[in-house]
Order: C-alpha cells, then structure tokens, then sequence
C-alpha cells in the first residue's frame, strides 16, 4: 500500500472546514514517494501521524501510550478530556465535523478513504464522545469504480490493527524494543513479533486441528456405542465425557482468570518499567545487586582457574617480564661462550710461548727460532703471568652463573611462551580486570541508583513490586491448576478410548467411516503442522536475525565494535562485540534505537506486509553521531514508502531538502497561526508531485 | 493481504513438502493445503474464538476426505 494523499477537516490544530481544507500530497508522477513533515514540538506533527492511524483504524492512541493500552484521545473536549480531536476553535464556533480522507494505492488498484464524525441526530450541540456518532469510514476502489464492502475488514487484510505498530511508530518510544535486550519475558512485545512473522497460522493450526478432531472422535463415539446393547457401557462412557465437559469448562475458566491475571501483571510490569524513576531504580538495583553477585562469582572462578593452571597468580604478574629476562638470559649465555672461546685461544698462546721457552718448532709453521736470550725469556714470562691471569679471571666469569642452570631457565621460559601458557594467563589476567572494571560500575551504578528512590517512591515501588509478586504467584498457580486439569482430561480421554475402541459396531455406514478417515487427517495435519512450526520459526528467526544484523552494522558508527546482532529463539537481542572478552550487551540508548529500528525493517520485511513506515520523531532517541546514516538509510536506501516528521534540532529543513528533497514527492514546514498561535497550517516546501503550486492550493 | 517471498510464502512451501512426505496427505491437492493456510491468515486475528476458523477448517477438510475416498475407490 501506497499513501498517496492526507486531507484533513478540523483535525487537531489544522482548522478548516471541508475535507480539502487541509491537503497533504505525496503522489508522484517521476516515482518518488516519501515524505518529510518538519514541526516543532506542539505544532502539530504527531497530529498528522495521529490522523493517518484514524484513518485507518478510527482511534487515535493517547500520546505517550502504546498501541495495546487502550487508552484513546477523545473525539470531542469535555470537562474530563483533553486532547480531542475535534479542532477546539472549530468547536467553540459550532463546527463539529471532522475526519480524514486518504488516497491510496493498494496492489496497483487506486483507493479513496474517508472517516468522519459528526454529532449524532438531534444533537445540535455536543458536549461529549457520547453525543458524537461513531466515526464513519467510507472506501471506494476508484480503478473498479465500486465502493468496497466491510470496509475495516478490508483496512485489517491491508495491516491488522495488531501489526500496525511496526510500521507507523513515534521514534521516542523506541525505547520499549530495548525490553528485548533484558531477560524481561515481555509476552506481548514477543506475541506481536511472533504474529507479524505469522507463528500463529501454524499454532492456531495445531490448535484447530485438535478442537476439530476432538469433536469428530467425540461423533465416532456416539456411531460406536450405537452399536452395543450394554447400557452399563454406554453409562460409563457418558459419565467420562460429562466429565471432560465439566473439566474443560473449569480449564476455560481458569485459562479466563489467568487471562486476567496476565493482563493485570502487564499493567503493573507496566507501571513499573515506565511511570516510576524509583521503580526503574529499584529494578536496576535488584539488577545491579545480582550483576555484582554474578561477577563476584565469576571473578572468584576466573581466581581459581589460574591457581589451578599455575601455582601462585604472582608468575601470571610476573609474566610480563619474562621476555625481558629471556634476553638477558640470551646475552649472558653468548657472554659464557665468548669467554670460553677466549680461554681457548688463551690456552693456545701460552702453549706456543712456553714452546718458545723451550725451543720448540712453531705449531703452525715448523719454523725452529734460535733459544730466546735471558731478557726475553723474561718478557715471555711476564705475558705467560698476564694470560693466566686473563684465563683465571675468565674462567670464573665463565661458570658463574651456572651455564646449565642459565640453560635449564631458558628452556623453562621458554617452555611457558610457546605452550601459550603465558597467553593463557594473559588472557585471565584480562578478565579478571576487566569483571573488577564492570564490578566497580555495576557498584557505581547501585549507588545511583539507590539515591533515586526517595522513601515514599520506594513504599511505592514496594507496594506495586508486592503486587507483581502475588500476580506472578497467582498465575503460576493457575498454570499448576491448569495442567492438573488437563492431565485429568487426558487420562479420561484414554479410558473413554480404550472403551470404545474394543466395541465393534454391528455395521459401518459411510459416515461412520468418513468420520474415521477425518479423524486420520486431522492426526497427520497436527503432526505436520508440528514439525513445520518448529522449522518455520528457526528459518525466520535466523532472516530476520541476518536481515537485522546487516542494516544494524550498516547504520551504527561502531562498526569497528560490533560484529552484528543475535537474536534468540525467544527473541531476546544482543549487540554483539568483536571482543568476545567483553561479551554481548544492550549499548546505548541511541545504539538500542538502531537496533530497534534494524529489527523493525527486518521484520516488516519477513512480513511481507506493504505500509509505509510513518515515524513521528524519527531520531528523538538517536546520538548525533548516528543521525546522518539513519536519515541516508530510510530517505535514500529503503525501499519502503518513508514518511518522517522531524523537529529541526533532528533535521533541518533546508538541510533535509538539499540532501532528501530530490527522493521526495514533497516536505512541507508545519507553521502557527492564529492570535493565540493555536493553529497550524502547513507551508509546501518541496514539491515534486509534478503538479503547479497552485493546483496544490498554494497561491504564491 | 499482499505477500511477497516471506513468512507466509516460506512456510507454505514448508507445509506443502510436509504434507507431500506424509503417506496420508501425499494425496491432498495443493490448492486445499493452500486454502487451509489462507483460512488460518484470514483468521489470525479474529477474536471469535475461532469459531469461524475451525467451520472453514473443517469444511475444507471435509473436501479432502471426499477426495482421498475418491482417490483410494
């Protein structure tokens, strides 16, 4: 689906009466199709986000509540309502229609939505949603030329209502897909990732099979026990199956009051995790609390593992000099065998100058020199005493220290290196550091914590967090009570089975028999079925994780950090980093905003669903650093229809027209007017729909 | 709804060659599997109980039992 064109009437602060009193156009005729609205806070940007999911599903959420909340902005203002839809200067002068009209393109076939309200009959002068007709919607395929029956039901078949939250979401509330980095067991966040990957057609399927089959073994029975004349059987049997009834009624009780239970523990959970910094405090210091514990442990552990490798941590602080001390030991080793050679030679020179006291021929030559004369025997002699006393000194230095000794350590240190057992303690070394570095943070971060919560805010927190508690007892013991049932239902199930199934029946009509065959397909279906949700949810898992991983790498500045996402089968995500040492972990705010919105294009692209994807605040969690990739990303890369709505501080106008201008069918700048600067109206900007300004109602 | 090479594609190519590997839904045609699975999209949301669904469901396969009969006489 294409969004071609948004008029409004009296929508919010967009006064006018007529439904092209306020016209948006985003039809292009050289094929480009998104669209940027630049406002300030309160100029009215969320209301035009607001009036495209009116549009669609005829409510509008309360800012700053979530899509399943139920909490929705009122049509009209009363005493008790703020926010109304109604345009407020439009409803002090007596105008009370409002709505919006859409164009749109779905599946090549050209669309015209409208939804309007209007007071009910005889009402001239409403005073609350009551006195308002439900808002109208009205839609017309204009390629066919006919108006299209069951309107909403064709709006579910384009998105469900359920699913809608992936394509059109405000870019402050990203912060709710950073539950999926904790541990949190967010059901219904997960239920909705799930069933936008279509989990439940293979769930349900399981699920339907069985109910269905239930009921064809149930008419089997009654053609089985047509045949016998034993009353007494019959009796039991139908003794057994009022009480699978009577047990599958309390199951559907029990599953109802869980249901609520559920409902009840997501609110508090709710309450807690958003509308309390305390209890944000409190749950970050029961998170702190064991993060210490864990890394104590495993600080105590990473300890162990070096004494165990090698007795005393002192050689692992010590290692780093073990490279010097190899080089020294190399120096005095080669010291060792120059002096030994030099005694050699040493040796070697006496040797011919006592042959020379002695008349000896040369050692090398033959040559026989006269006897030497008294003085230079003397001279002789006096270089024999200086050699000797070279050698003497030599010698000494020679064995000192123990050559075999110098050796032995040599080899040790050297032994450590090329085992890696140096590395390997190293490597502890590093651990440990850095687990006392998270430790000292985690502590830090308790701290700061606990001076958060102020006494009352923790009587609070403590009240809701007793409430949790209970709710989450309750719900395990529905569970329990649960199961019980079932089981009880099961084992009835057999006997009322293995009675019927020794009756033979007198003959086998055909519906007997059809009944029968049903009963095998409806058996291999489930086992099918089984098998595929098993494989499908691996398969998605694993795209989206891909899909997901790819952009998140492609848009963070981190990229030198991170090597990707994972997503596990549960869906819970972790940034992971190229450091395996450092592990896996949420990152920052505007990290986790990128990996939000990597998850969400990858899962409204396994969804196979066409929306645009309609952000309010696109960047409102995202650091500087990351802004210019994510804009390139959705206005020039995606191959979706893109429709943001930035306040200037995340892009300027005249610097979003020069970079996206040209993939834009048009940006329009939301302006006040009105005395009390209560209205807006929007100025055209970029115009790319191949239409004149005026023909767009902008008479320059 | 419009579908492109996703979810709903993938994991009706995997409950067609499930059901082609089963000795006793080798027979079904494509086109009723196809029509179970549209039956649980259409549904996925409804919030009847799944009444509806499981009417749809079992008129469908209903058909299938008159063909496999029809197929094995």
């Amino acid at each position: 689906m294409k969004l071609e064109s948004l008029h409004l009437q009296n929508w919010q602060p967009f006064r006018g009466r007529g439904l092209d009193a306020t016209k948006i156009e985003l039809k292009s005729d050289s094929g480009q199709k998104n669209m940027i609205i630049y406002g300030e806070n309160t100029h009215g940007k969320t209301a035009i986000w607001q009036a495209i999911q009116f549009g669609f599903f005829g409510k509008v959420n309360k800012r700053k509540t979530g899509w399943q909340e139920g909490k929705y902005k009122p049509l009209i203002w009363d005493d008790t309502a703020g926010e109304p839809l109604l345009n407020q200067t439009a409803n002090e002068e007596g105008d009370y229609i409002f709505g919006v009209r859409m164009e749109f393109n779905h599946e090549g076939e050209e669309y015209t939505l409208e939804r309007t309200v209007e007071p009910r009959q005889g009402v001239s002068k409403p005073r609350n949603d009551g006195q308002m007709e439900k808002p109208d919607l009205y839609i017309r395929n204009n390629s066919k030329g006919k108006i299209v029956k069951q309107p909403q039901n064709f709006i579910n078949d384009i998105l469900p209502y359920d699913l809608a939250q992936f394509f059109m979401f405000d870019g402050e509330r990203l912060d709710q897909y950073r539950l999926l980095f904790e541990d949190t067991n967010d059901v219904k966040l997960k239920g909705y990732i799930e069933a936008i990957l279509r989990f439940p057609v293979l769930t349900d399927g399981v699920q339907d099979f069985g109910d269905i089959k239930k009921k064809e073994e149930k008419a089997l029975r009654k053609f089985a026990l047509r045949g016998t004349a034993d009353e007494e059987l019959r009796g039991v049997v139908k003794k057994l199956e009022d009480d699978v009834e009577e047990l599958e009624k309390v199951i559907k009780k029990i599953t109802g009051e869980k249901d609520l239970a559920d409902e009840e523990l997501r609110i508090v959970d709710e309450w807690l995790k958003l509308n309390d910094k305390g209890a944000e405090a409190l749950a970050q210091q029961t998170i702190f609390n064991a993060q210490i514990e864990k890394l104590e442990l495993e600080i105590e552990e990473a300890t162990k593992r070096i004494s165990k490798r090698l007795p005393g941590t002192w050689r692992a602080i010590i290692s780093s000099r073990i490279e010097t001390r190899l080089d020294e030991l190399d120096g005095e080793i080669k010291r060792q065998t120059s002096e030994t050679k030099r005694i050699g030679e040493i040796e070697t020179q006496i040797k011919s100058l006592e042959g020379r006291l002695k008349g000896d021929a040369c050692g090398y030559c033959g040559h026989i020199d006269k006897k030497p004369g008294l003085k230079e025997i003397d001279e002789i002699n006096k270089k024999i005493i200086v050699l000797e006393k070279e050698s003497t000194k030599l010698e000494k230095s020679r064995i000192d220290p123990d050559p075999h000794y110098l050796q032995t350590r040599q080899r040790a240190l050297f032994d450590i290196k090329s085992t890696n057992k140096l590395d390997m303690l190293i490597d502890l070394e590093e651990d440990i550091v850095n687990k006392n570095q998270d430790m000292r943070d985690a502590k830090s971060n308790l701290k700061k914590a606990m001076r958060l919560l102020s006494s009352q805010a923790r009587r609070e927190v403590q009240e809701y967090l007793v409430q949790q508690r209970e709710l989450q007892d309750a719900i395990a013991v529905y569970n329990i009570d649960n199961q019980k049932m079932k089981d009880f239902v099961k084992t009835r199930e057999m006997e009322i089975k293995n009675i019927t199934g020794k009756i033979q029946p007198k003959s086998q009509t055909i519906a007997h028999s059809k009944c029968g065959k049903k009963i095998e397909v409806l058996s291999n279906l489930i086992e099918v079925w089984d098998t595929v949700t098993t494989q499908h949810r691996e398969t998605m898992r694993a795209r989206v994780e891909e899909n997901a991983s790819n952009l998140f790498m492609s848009l963070t500045n981190k990229s030198k950090t991170y090597k990707g996402l994972k997503i596990h089968t549960d869906f819970q995500v972790e940034i992971l980093h190229k450091k395996k040492s450092r592990g896996a972990e949420a990152g920052s705010g505007g990290q986790s905003a990128l990996m939000a919105y990597s998850i969400l294009d990858a899962l409204t692209k396994s969804s196979g669903i066409e929306f645009p994807m309609v952000v309010d605040t696109p960047a409102r969690s995202i650091d500087e650093n990351n802004l210019g990739r994510l804009f390139d990303y959705l206005l020039l890369e995606s191959e979706k229809q893109v429709i943001i709505l930035p306040e200037s501080k995340e892009l300027k106008p005249k610097d979003g027209d020069d970079k996206y201008g040209g993939r834009c069918a048009t940006t329009y700048e939301i302006e006040l007017i009105g005395k009390d600067e209560d209205m807006s109206q929007l100025k055209l900007r970029i115009n790319n729909t191949g239409k004149t300004r005026k023909e767009m109602g902008y008479d320059d | 709804m419009s579908e492109s090479k996703s979810s709903i594609v993938e994991l009706t190519e995997q409950l067609v060659v499930g059901c082609s590997n089963n000795a006793i839904l080798r027979e079904i045609p494509e086109s009723k599997i196809k029509e179970m699975i549209q039956t649980l999209v259409s549904f996925q949301f409804s919030e009847d109980n799944r009444r509806s669904a499981q009417t749809n469901l079992s008129k469908t396969i209903n058909e299938i039992v008159d063909l496999l009969s029809e197929v094995n006489s």
